[in-house]
């Protein structure tokens, strides 16, 4: 089970990922509902992710950040738009400074989770994230261009070891 | 901008919110003609969206591969339970 499609819109700035998980909406919604899962899956490997506020109510907020191999630190403050356990659940990014004070013309990036179940227990989860310009794009891919750079350096390494990535 | 908007099912002002929306985001660029507003696709612009879409559905690929991941240790570590 895993993705099952991609919708993209690079003129609206929209991507709307869906897959299908081995798991009941009250599990899936656990992975955002549950600090320490959230936590095991939304960084990538070697980037771990340290949830430092979580009320995950409407009017709430999400404060995380990601440790990079550097020690660098990379800060995301969610604002929780909507929630509605286990079905919906709709976030808005409010990035912050280190020091958190919020970033002055700060790209925004919302996020809306919808979960479905089907019959049988399996987990529908599609997640549309909106940016509102091409630097919200980037900040996302602050952490992820790193993880592709691993990906392609171990992809080297078992190449040169002669076994197949 | 007028002939755009006949082209869509919506009304003028709609159309004309959608086009500030895709300027605002770079994505269009607006150009007065003598009486007439023309719309031009900022073709740079949407390529460069498009290769940072891509990056960005890996980014989520490698995350629910995360996700079935934790779920099916769980799984093998609770004896099928859910």
């Amino acid at each position: 089970m895993s993705v099952t499609s991609v919708e993209r819109d690079p003129e609206a700035l929209t991507m709307t990922v869906t897959a299908h998980l081995d798991a009941t909406a009250e599990r899936a919604w656990q992975l955002w509902g549950d600090p320490r899962q959230f936590e095991r899956w939304w960084g990538p490997p070697g980037y771990p992710v340290t949830v430092v506020e979580h009320d995950l109510r409407a009017g709430g907020r999400v404060t995380f950040f990601m440790t990079g191999t550097g020690g660098e630190r990379h800060d995301s403050t969610w604002e929780v738009v909507a929630a509605d356990p286990p079905r919906h659940l709709e976030l808005r990014d409010a990035d912050i400074n280190n020091d958190g004070c919020p970033n002055d013309g700060n790209a925004m990036t919302a996020m809306v989770i919808t979960i479905d179940e089907r019959s049988g227990g399996a987990a529908v989860m599609a997640v549309r994230t909106h940016f509102d310009s091409l630097a919200g794009m980037e900040a996302v891919l602050a952490m992820g261009a790193e993880e592709g750079m691993r990906m392609v350096l171990s992809q080297i390494d078992a190449v040169l070891a002669g076994t197949p990535a | 901008m007028s002939a755009l908007a006949k082209r869509y099912p919506m009304s003028f002002a709609a159309v004309q919110k959608h086009v500030a929306v895709l300027e605002g985001a770079g994505l269009v660029t607006k150009e007065r003609r003598g009486r007439e507003q023309l719309v031009r696709t900022d073709v740079g612009t949407v390529h460069r969206a498009r290769a940072l879409l891509d990056r960005i559905e890996e980014l989520w690929r490698a995350r629910v591969d995360r996700i079935d991941d934790l779920l099916s240790n769980e799984k093998r570590t609770t004896g099928g339970k859910r």
